[in-house]
């Protein structure tokens, strides 16, 4: 199954969601480039990014759709959290609103995904601490409550950035190898490179995907 | 736009059985498949409906009360009488298929209407398969790949719509792939036409284009494109290196590199519509009447060329510091003004193919290595006198001028070279040594009659 061009072993798509200006676009910024990109602009729709991982061993391609945060783009994002294998939720720490929509954002989520879909919760602009208007320990609290993994990060210094993508691919990636998320099904958010030939054998791949592996995670 | 989803509801094919044609002895049925302002033809044989028929009876559930097939006739089945009559049956059974189905037609039903190849949705999930298959090995290999304005206008609707980018079974389809790929992307093609695709009335250059998909391009190459269809350009303008344009309909190069301001001038738009990182641009076979102020708009640019367009003067790209390399061969330029207040430190140049008499305006471009000036109207061999203190010259062409084909040409115009003569290449060949000593000689009766003259006074 090595060789040729591929170097990853699988894809996972990823969705970005929360209110309007908390950091949405610049923690994938961030994640994809390693750069805070100041002055970003409003997301028009939907925009896209993309980064090869290693998870256990396993190269793991993200495909990450990045959602605007306006009501008026509600329609096109809500049709991207179909079929998303990890989701990440952001609010901004120094705007209590941004986390007080978050269960609004977390129903949209759980009504929306599957329920392999593993769900992160971001509270962005860590560094700026003065401003702080959530709790850690408060967002902690929601996070427990609802079963999210949860961390404070910071687009600008990359503080947690790097970390709250890869532990969710480590989630994914431990419910493939236990067998809970089924990589046949359509909304899985998870696929397999191409096979050598391109022919799809996507069954003969799923037998060996649950094969439980030396994985030390 | 063929599109079944997206921003009008009304979107719906209307597939009809009009003409019947006799090709092969077999009846052919032409199918007109409508999707809002467009329409292709499909033709099908009763066999294929048959086909069709058989695969929706096993996966939709159909025979259904009026979603019937009229039956298989084995003699008699060309009278046109019958014909007339089954296809107006086809015709019944084809509404009623599309009536029930239509909304969210399944594979089968999408091959048999040929959606694959015009319709967005449908077009998109067979690219995303293909660019699923072959797309990593062509980011690896950093081979170029061809997108049409259509095909690209499609990928930028689909970000709009309120659709899952993964809308079928087969996860090869996902629409991520296709972004995915033009995120990655580094060499693009984008090849325009004015002719409708295949049987559709879909002409790709009625498209306008955003390339704002595209996050990674470095050379970027466009061929019979619309000059008013690029809408914006995105982050093509930050990471494109090389840019080639040729057969578009661009009137000056302005014109593309500020296509997506509403500004014409660089002084207007300002520097945020600057193509920083571009070295090359290669613009030959267009119809370019000027070139533009396009100085501050690439101020990286190493090389331009400019051959095959309708130019008539040598533009001022003085505000180029870096220009190395410079091509209006092909252009119909005449009697240019003095160069060196035209181009900075440039290297190369290349101006065979125009109508240059004279060489008077090249006497001051004291950076110039190369001069090509072939096949212009060069007569007379006194002319090269202008270039022959050009102190980095070593290759001077003028092969196919008027002047190259009178007596003692090479001996002549090398000697106007001073001791350079032997180094220097004229018309890709150095002196050799029969020359080298008419060479001599000539330059010898010249000194003596220089120190005559100066003598005298």
């Amino acid at each position: 199954m090595s060789g040729g061009p591929y170097n990853y072993s699988y894809i996972f798509k990823y969705i970005i969601i929360g209110d309007m200006g908390v950091g949405k676009s610049c923690l994938l910024h961030q994640f994809t480039e390693k750069k805070f990109m100041a002055d970003c602009p409003h997301t028009i729709g939907v925009e896209f990014g993309t980064r090869i991982i290693e998870v256990c061993g396993q190269k793991i391609k993200l495909q990450i759709w990045d959602t605007a945060g306006q009501e008026r783009f509600r329609a096109v994002t809500r049709s991207y959290y179909r079929g998303a294998a990890g989701a990440l939720i952001i609010y901004d720490i120094t705007r209590r609103s941004t986390y007080n929509h978050l269960s609004s954002w977390l129903t949209d989520a759980r009504n929306l995904t599957n329920p392999n879909t593993v769900i992160f919760l971001i509270g962005n602009k860590s560094d700026l601490d003065g401003q702080r208007d959530v709790t850690y320990e408060e967002a902690k609290k929601f996070a427990d409550e609802n079963g999210l993994k949860f961390v404070e990060a910071s687009a600008k210094t990359g503080e947690n950035v790097e970390e709250a993508f890869l532990e969710t691919a480590k989630k994914i990636y431990e419910s493939i190898q236990d067998g809970s998320l089924d990589l046949n099904a359509a909304e899985s958010g998870v696929q397999k490179k191409p096979t050598a030939n391109g022919a799809r054998s996507l069954s003969a791949d799923n037998a060996e995907g649950r094969n439980p592996s030396s994985c030390s995670c | 736009m063929a599109c079944l989803y997206g921003n009008s509801i009304k979107a719906h094919i209307s597939g009809l059985v009009s003409d019947v044609n006799t090709k092969d002895g077999a009846i052919w049925y032409k199918i007109q498949v409508e999707i809002l302002d467009v329409y292709w033809f499909v033709e099908r044989r009763y066999s294929d409906f048959e086909a069709l028929n058989k695969k929706l009876v096993d996966s939709q559930g159909i025979p259904r009360d009026n979603v019937v097939l009229p039956p298989k006739k084995f003699i008699g089945n060309k009278d046109p009488e019958f014909v007339e009559k089954r296809r107006q049956q086809l015709d019944e059974y084809l509404k009623n298929v599309i009536q029930l189905l239509g909304q969210n037609p399944p594979e089968d039903l999408a091959q048999f209407l040929n959606l694959y190849d015009f319709e967005v949705i449908f077009m998109l999930r067979k690219l995303a398969s293909e660019i699923f298959d072959k797309g990593e090995q062509i980011l690896a290999d950093q081979n170029a790949f061809t997108l049409s304005p259509y095909q690209i206008y499609a990928i930028n609707e689909r970000m709009k719509m309120p659709i899952p980018s993964l809308d079928s079974e087969d996860k090869r389809q996902d629409f991520s792939h296709i972004v995915e790929f033009c995120s990655r992307l580094q060499s693009l093609n984008i090849v325009g036409s004015n002719i409708s695709l295949g049987s559709s009335t879909i002409v790709p250059n009625q498209y306008s284009m955003s390339l704002s998909i595209f996050k990674s391009i470095k050379f970027l190459s466009l061929k019979l494109i619309n000059a008013d269809k690029i809408a914006e350009v995105g982050t093509v303008r930050q990471t494109v290196e090389r840019i080639s344009i040729h057969n578009c309909d661009f009137q000056s190069m302005n014109q593309f590199l500020l296509c997506d301001s509403v500004y014409k001038t660089f002084a207007e738009s300002g520097l945020s519509f600057s193509w920083n990182n571009v070295v090359s641009i290669n613009c030959s076979n267009n119809t370019f009447e000027s070139v533009g102020d396009i100085g501050d708009l690439v101020p990286s640019l190493r090389c331009i060329e400019l051959s095959y367009n309708k130019l008539r003067n040598v533009f001022n790209l003085t505000s180029l510091p870096l220009l190395e390399r410079v091509s209006y061969s092909g252009n119909v330029i005449a009697s240019p003004e003095d160069l060196h207040l035209r181009f900075g430190n440039i290297v190369i140049l290349d101006m065979s193919q125009n109508i240059v008499e004279c060489l008077q305006p090249f006497y001051k471009l004291y950076s110039l290595v190369l001069l090509n000036l072939s096949c212009n109207k060069v007569s007379a061999v006194e002319q090269v006198k202008h270039v022959s203190f050009l102190p980095c010259l070593e290759s001077l062409i003028l092969t196919g001028n008027p002047v190259a084909s009178s007596v003692d040409y090479r001996v002549k115009a090398l000697s106007y070279f001073g001791n350079r003569a032997s180094s220097l290449e004229l018309d890709n060949e150095k002196a050799n040594s029969t020359e080298m000593d008419q060479i001599s000689i000539i330059q010898a009766i010249e000194l003596a009659k220089r120190s005559t003259v100066q003598g005298k006074n």
